[in-house]
């Protein structure tokens, strides 16, 4: 190797579906996709099923009214923290 | 910890301690109800608070710490209500199903496990056509997946080899027709394997869905496996290919973040 040329060390390069799935036939690898999907789809299920819940348990713990429209203006005045939490905990 | 966040915090465990999410498993000995619960809320490793009973017939409260909300330890329980003896003896079947009579009403959930392979379901139908008058909200789950004919589980990615499959499928359509037409409400019928974790999260949220609406964030908080724990029991992954899918793919599967708080 030449001293002039400088040594670059390459970065890993980021694993793609092909990679993560190396050595899996097509066909299995399809399944195997379809289900990490549809666990994915169950996950975001559960947030949408609780989320109302969370909203109503909330809302009477600190006295607010469930009613959506309203609910993040007073929460946001009567309990910013709460309300960073509930942004974060919704991804709102 | 803001005043807020204190009051959000000993409000929960308050709740908690109150009335904790129950949930009723009914089903045969030996369909894995244990396991079941084990899987989804990681009994095994809680404590069990209180067992009281006939028999072997169990109320059980167990304590769990949530850490489903990021940085934030929360002390929840689980109630569990559980024969785990039925249909073993005539003799005391006629005292679990008395004892299930009188704590169904108080239960948020039902969850009726039949074992994939056992196809006689008269005593399941005789049981729900009992209960069926104090039966809450329910879920029937097929357990066991894994010991359905040719056995010929894939290991590689811990999942039902396809002829499994193509049997699992006629098996949900019959249980679904033969079990949920006694049920009060028509219940959802999830497949799964508590051993491998493998569909896990439809069994949930078919759960969470019928537990009643206001008490749902409860469960969600105690909810103690994710689609890695499925992951994990891939043998034809190397480690580094399951941190990756986990990475690529479960990114909502992680609880939620505090990060927003420390700003």
């Amino acid at each position: 190797m030449s001293k002039d040329k400088p040594i670059v060390t390459q970065p890993e390069p980021t694993p793609g579906i092909g990679s993560e799935l190396d050595g899996l036939p097509p066909e299995l690898r399809d399944r195997f996709l379809q289900q990490i999907e549809a666990d994915q789809g169950e996950v975001l299920k559960q947030a949408t099923l609780t989320e109302d819940s969370w909203r109503g348990y909330l809302a009477n713990l600190f006295n607010l009214s469930p009613n959506q429209a309203t609910f993040y203006e007073h929460l946001s005045m009567q309990a910013p923290a709460l309300m960073l939490f509930v942004q974060c905990m919704f991804g709102i | 910890m803001s005043a807020d966040l204190a009051r959000f915090k000993i409000g929960i465990e308050d709740e908690f301690r109150k009335a904790p999410p129950t949930i009723c498993v009914i089903g045969l000995s030996g369909v894995g109800k244990s396991s079941t619960i084990n899987a989804m809320f990681g009994t095994r490793k809680a404590v069990s608070g209180s067992t009281r009973g006939t028999h072997r017939f169990r109320a059980d409260t167990f304590d769990i710490e949530s850490g489903r909300v990021d940085g934030f330890k929360l002390a929840c329980q689980l109630r569990v209500i559980d024969a785990p003896g039925l249909g073993e003896d005539v003799d005391l079947d006629e005292g679990y199903l008395k004892n299930y009579r009188t704590h169904l009403p108080k239960c948020d959930v039902a969850l009726w496990v039949v074992a994939a392979r056992n196809r006689a379901l008269a005593l399941d139908q005789g049981y729900i056509k009992t209960l069926r008058k104090v039966l809450p909200h329910g879920v029937i789950g097929i357990n066991q997946v894994d010991l359905i004919e040719p056995l010929d589980w894939d290991d590689r990615v811990n999942m039902p080899s396809l002829t499994q499959d193509k049997v699992l499928k006629e098996i949900v359509v019959d249980r679904q027709e033969k079990l949920g037409r006694f049920f009060p409400n028509r219940p959802k019928t999830v497949a799964y394997s508590a051993r491998h974790y493998w569909n896990l999260q439809a069994l949930f949220s078919a759960l969470i869905e019928s537990a009643p609406p206001q008490r749902r964030w409860m469960f969600d908080l105690v909810k103690s496996f994710s689609t890695s724990d499925w992951l994990a029991g891939a043998k034809g992954l190397t480690d580094a290919q399951r941190r990756a899918l986990a990475e690529r793919y479960l990114s909502t599967d992680r609880g939620m973040t505090m990060d927003a708080l420390k700003r």
